[in-house]
């Protein structure tokens, strides 16, 4: 990815943050974010099983939640 | 079914962890006490094993104090070396043997709330195995605005690691590696029933980045006996990330969606892209089924395979360096074990314990590797 296509990444971002920060929504209108189903890990905890093997067999880290070295880390 | 599902609400938003931190803030809910189990295996073509059982604990000390455990036990097992020179990760002493370790891991955490729109964390994280020790620091910030519509968390983590090698004696050399790591995410809610969230990450890598047992095929006067020389990375990687997903809840059939894309870049020339798009749905008001899909590719590291044996070359056979694309799906069911406890006092308990399990097969384009491997997670988790 070039230099340019990159911060057209960013500004995509930013644009869509920026548009979203234009709705306010309350409280008491928030259930289905509190929602289990809104979470990839369906509200369980630990992903960082699942992420350690991406992280430690492929050239992705960053951006998750695996911390630390070892274990499967040398293969 | 609607409106059942809308009077359980407020026990899921309850049992909301931390992982879901974010949308927990979204939601203005308060993160539950909790205790959660979880067991791993992992197994790929070469018949290498991982099996791994982790717990934690989640607990609030005083209103706005929470302190979190986590202790992982793993045990990896790696098949008796076939050729004894290429993709071998292990020693190569009893090389026709198994070679099986163990692993333990403890991380501890505490979490402040400022005030209503701010949290402060901190953990420690150190592992420990027989030719493997790492030692981290974390902190964090998290900020609320706009009625927390909008979420910046910032983190940061400093890890060292003692690379071991298993000597053909049994002794083990060390290598010293540190790792310096900071990420920004940034979260949006955009209707009651969507958030947007983005994510820029910056990892600096110095020190021995090879593997220690790994070796790499070089020319020789006798092409049928090829020479082989020590795996040799470069000591110094910069590593970038950035990240942007979407979640959005759809209220006519009681599903949602997760869709994440992520573009990873580095100094040795290696870029990567990676796209996840994941489906929950209730089937029953106590039943989730979410099967999801993972797809994943990446541009070989520039900095070359053998390069003339110079001090000043670099020598690799990690594929993970290489060109290579990867697939994979999986399938998780979790259930809220409140449906076995109506109507039946004693089991009240049940009311805030949920299961799941999941499996995922992952499987890359590599020749002629063809690396696969499959994951099994089931997961325990008791709030209170």
């Amino acid at each position: 990815m070039t230099l340019k296509s990159q911060l057209a990444l960013f500004a995509l971002t930013a644009l869509a943050l920026a548009l979203g920060g234009c709705a306010t929504v309350k409280p008491f209108e928030r259930e289905m974010l509190a929602d289990p189903i809104m979470d990839a890990n369906l509200g369980f905890g630990n992903q960082g099983l699942v992420d350690k093997f991406f992280t430690t067999r492929e050239g992705s880290i960053g951006c998750g939640t695996a911390v630390g070295g070892g274990c499967g880390c040398s293969k | 079914m609607k409106s059942v599902r809308r009077t359980g609400m407020a026990t899921r938003a309850a049992m909301a962890i931390a992982s879901a931190a974010s949308i927990l803030a979204l939601a203005g809910a308060v993160r539950a006490d909790e205790i959660e189990y979880s067991v791993y295996y992992f197994r790929d073509n070469n018949k290498n094993t991982v099996a791994t059982s982790a717990f934690s604990l989640a607990k609030t000390l005083y209103e706005k104090t929470l302190i979190s455990l986590n202790i992982e036990m793993d045990q990896t097992t790696v098949p008796p070396l076939v050729d004894g020179v290429t993709g071998a990760s292990r020693p190569s002493r009893q090389s026709k043997s198994a070679f099986r370790k163990n692993r333990g891991q403890i991380i501890g955490g505490v979490e402040q709330t400022l005030g209503e729109n701010t949290r402060l964390m901190g953990k420690v994280y150190f592992s420990q195995e027989v030719d493997y020790q790492s030692l981290s620091f974390i902190g964090g910030i998290s900020q609320d605005f706009a009625q927390k519509n909008f979420i910046v968390d910032i983190r940061g983590q400093y890890i060292v690691d003692s690379v071991g090698e298993i000597l053909a004696d049994g002794s083990i050399l060390n290598r010293f590696k540190e790792t310096h790591l900071g990420t920004v995410n940034l979260t949006q809610v955009l209707s009651p029933t969507a958030f947007v969230h983005g994510c820029v990450g910056v990892t600096r890598i110095n020190g021995f980045q090879s593997d220690p047992y790994r070796k790499v095929e070089i020319p020789s006067t006798n092409p049928l006996v090829p020479d082989t020389i020590i795996e040799r990375h470069p000591d110094m990687r910069w590593r970038q990330v950035v990240g942007l997903g979407v979640n959005k809840y759809l209220r006519d059939i009681d599903g949602a969606f997760t869709i994440d894309y992520k573009y990873y870049w580095d100094d040795w020339g290696l870029a990567s892209n990676t796209a996840h798009i994941q489906f929950n749905k209730y089937i029953t008001k106590d039943w989730i089924v979410s099967p999801s899909y993972r797809y994943y590719d990446q541009a070989g590291a520039t900095y070359g395979e053998y390069q003339g044996g110079g001090t000043q070359s670099y020598d690799t056979e990690d594929y993970k360096l290489k060109l290579f694309g990867s697939n994979g799906a999986g399938i998780k069911v979790a259930c809220f074990l409140r449906a076995f406890g109506r109507n039946r006092p004693a089991w009240e308990f049940l009311n805030n314990t949920a299961v799941s399990a999941e499996y995922f097969h992952y499987f890359n384009d590599m020749v002629p590797e063809n690396f696969t491997a499959d994951l099994f997670e089931t997961k325990l988790r008791f709030a209170f």
